[in-house]
């Protein structure tokens, strides 16, 4: 409770200097917010150079419409939600898909991944070679992340990555707290499944 | 205890919920191998995820963005002036003619026949409901355009 008055204390702090004219201000809300922006930009926008324009159009809507800013949420929230729909418009746009069910639900079944494979992973973990094994597991995660739809991908950054809780990303997507779970139990399902194979594909 | 294996949402949920208490699914757990080691694999995957490394734009967007910003339209003191000037010469106008026309105005009520008078009330209040539905147009549209921006 504290937390959320002080940050909103912060916020109202913030955006009245900005509002009042002082620059420096925006300064310190795109510091404050720039890595949030940024994980929404990079899990949602393949392009490099697009990703660049993206990301100023975002801050400079967010100038823009500071003064309609009404604190119902977090400042960053508020940001991300910008990012969020900008993306959104821009895979629109561009006749991209958010979330291509079809190429995820690909997968191979529970029982084709067995259970053998499953303890050679947990194996790894536990074994001598954990170093080796975590940057390895983290590039597999990594890439495999990559060719998650951007939806998913996104989502699933937000929420273990960033750390936002599920009523912060219903927020930032506008979509039910509902569905953000959903999405994201399909999202970790596919994951899981991707990576197992990735393994058993190693092993053979 | 469950009998069956757990379905792959309770195993998300055991494995990402520090305050997951539910005493049939961790009974479950301790005594399948196939779950233990599914929840094995999540908690191996989700600590991989927290560990990703964050991406970062190679140029710095503070620069960018603030260079592109508008300066503050307005000055203080203009503003001040702006605020004060106009209604008190909307006010001063309004006392001057009243000063002035006083006779006229005397003769408003009396000299014009009613339905004159009910005319003329009848097209203000109109004018005036006009003008409030337009402003409160205005407002759900730009309040429509934040939220979705």
């Amino acid at each position: 409770m504290n937390e959320i008055k002080e940050n909103i204390q912060t916020d109202q702090y913030l955006v009245g200097k900005v509002l009042g004219g002082e620059p420096n201000a925006f300064v310190t809300v795109i510091r404050n917010t720039e890595r949030l922006v940024t994980q929404i930009i990079f899990k949602m926008i393949n392009n490099t150079e697009d990703r660049k324009d993206i990301a100023q159009d975002i801050y400079l809507k967010a100038f823009k419409s500071l003064p309609g800013f009404r604190y119902q949420s977090k400042l960053s929230t508020w940001i991300a939600q910008i990012a969020y729909n900008t993306c959104l418009t821009y895979l629109e746009r561009k006749k991209l898909v958010l979330l291509d069910q079809n190429q995820e639900n690909n997968d191979p079944d529970e029982e084709s991944l067995e259970l053998a494979n499953k303890k050679s992973v947990v194996h790894l973990f536990n074994s001598t070679e954990n170093d080796i094994f975590q940057r390895e597991l983290n590039e597999i995660l990594k890439s495999e992340i990559e060719r998650l739809s951007p939806l998913h991908r996104t989502l699933i950054t937000l929420y273990h990555n960033e750390e936002l809780s599920y009523e912060e990303i219903a927020r930032i997507t506008q979509l039910p707290e509902g569905t953000v779970k959903s999405y994201l139990l399909r999202a970790r399902r596919s994951l899981k499944d991707k990576l197992l194979r990735k393994y058993k594909k190693e092993e053979l | 205890m469950k009998a069956k294996h757990l379905s792959e949402n309770e195993l998300q949920q055991y494995v990402s919920d520090p305050f997951f208490f539910d005493e049939s699914i961790i009974h479950h757990i301790e005594s399948c191998e196939t779950c233990k080691v599914n929840a094995k694999v999540y908690q191996i995957m989700f600590a991989g995820i927290q560990k990703q490394s964050k991406p970062a734009f190679d140029f710095d967007l503070t620069d960018l963005v603030i260079a592109q910003l508008e300066q503050p339209k307005r000055s203080f003191s203009t503003n001040i002036v702006v605020a004060y000037l106009l209604p008190s010469t909307g006010i001063m106008a309004i006392l001057i003619s009243c000063f002035l026309f006083h006779e006229y105005f005397s003769g408003l009520f009396i000299r014009y026949s009613n339905l004159l008078f009910y005319l003329f009330l009848s097209i203000t209040v109109v004018v005036f409901l006009f003008q409030c539905i337009e402003i409160y147009r205005k407002y759900k549209k730009q309040i429509g355009v934040l939220n979705i921006s």
